[in-house]
């Protein structure tokens, strides 16, 4: 009698359940016992990919970067190149690059990656700036270099 | 005391002590307010791609201020394949997946609030979606974690990898007001 009273009780503060940090674990019902149902839940169309050893990308004809697919999702975008040190995701709806870093230090791995993106693509530096690249650093890679979207280095 | 009022004592201090957590838990979910203003601090840029606002605008009202485009670019800089598996060397108890880095250790936080098409997922794959969700992948020790089963991880990383998943799972989050699930939503934050 007195466990359901209790269960009724967590059951009926489901602010206090949840972790509010994403450290530690536990299943944190928030007490309504629903199913949750995303918009996300319906399926979306596949996007038409680019196929050919090479496609355009803002005015640039660069390598298809999908015949270096390591892993694409249903949505289209894809990723290139995936190693310890930085990754490189194409999205084709806003046809752009992003370019992650995730190691340190910060700027000599951008350094690499940049030279290894315009290798890639087999652009010059001059082409590579007319694409939309992003070079991004995480929260979890190095909170003071997190938050700042950057451009490749050499196209200030 | 007679003996029928133990557990309605018993009972009293539960209620009192989460109440008390609420009002705490409350407190500290308040946003840091700027003297005589709303903004607070914002070191981080609005994302692009899926991290931008015109992609997550289509989730978040307007009520967020953007704070979340900029968390969402903090913690993945828009790369919706961000896998931060930490847990394995120990060093943190996260496994963080996608544009906002949701923690598989404990999202989703139960059963019965895992999203309709993961269940889906999970149920095809042969587990019990009513008593499997992502942390079954998962055996934690400490901060430490041991991939217990691979196949319902792929699952789950596959599911958190989709933009839209991952993006409507975080307002859920953002909804009942879990900003702290963010670490960097100490640089992002930029209204009260």
């Amino acid at each position: 009698m007195f466990s359901a009273l209790l269960i009724l009780i967590i059951g009926a503060f489901p602010g206090l359940a949840p972790s509010k940090t994403q450290n530690g674990t536990g299943d944190n019902d928030p007490g309504n016992g629903a199913v949750i149902t995303l918009p996300g839940d319906q399926q979306t169309e596949p996007t038409p990919l680019p196929f050919g050893n090479e496609f355009e990308s803002s005015g640039v004809l660069i390598q298809n970067v999908y015949n270096q697919s390591i892993k694409k999702l249903d949505s289209g975008e894809v990723l290139f190149a995936d190693n310890t040190q930085f990754s490189f995701a194409y999205l084709p709806q806003t046809d752009e690059f992003i370019i992650t870093i995730l190691e340190t230090p910060v700027d000599g791995i951008i350094h690499t990656a940049e030279a290894t993106f315009v290798r890639t693509l087999a652009i010059s530096h001059t082409e590579a700036c007319k694409l939309k690249v992003s070079v991004g650093v995480p929260y979890f890679v190095d909170d003071s270099r997190a938050g700042k979207r950057l451009s490749l280095s050499f196209c200030e | 005391m007679p003996l029928f009022q133990k557990p309605l004592l018993i009972l009293s201090i539960i209620i009192f002590a989460f109440v008390a957590g609420g009002l705490v838990s409350h407190a500290t979910l308040a946003q840091p307010t700027a003297p005589g203003g709303s903004i607070v601090k914002s070191i981080c840029d609005e994302g692009t791609g899926f991290c931008s606002t015109s992609y997550l605008d289509r989730s978040f009202s307007d009520k967020f201020d953007n704070a979340y485009a900029r968390i969402c670019h903090a913690e993945s800089t828009g790369n919706p394949f961000l896998v931060n598996d930490v847990c394995i060397s120990g060093v943190s108890p996260e496994y963080n997946v996608g544009l906002f880095q949701i923690n598989l250790l404990i999202n989703p936080w139960s059963t019965s609030t895992t999203p309709q098409t993961l269940r889906q997922a999970i149920a095809i794959a042969g587990y019990d979606p009513t008593n499997t969700t992502c942390a079954n992948a998962f055996t934690l020790v400490g901060s430490k974690c041991f991939v217990a089963d691979q196949k319902l991880l792929d699952i789950c990383v596959n599911w958190f990898t989709q933009p839209l998943n991952n993006v409507e799972f975080a307002k859920i989050l953002f909804s009942r007001g879990d900003w702290q699930q963010w670490r960097s939503s100490d640089l992002c934050i930029v209204t009260n």
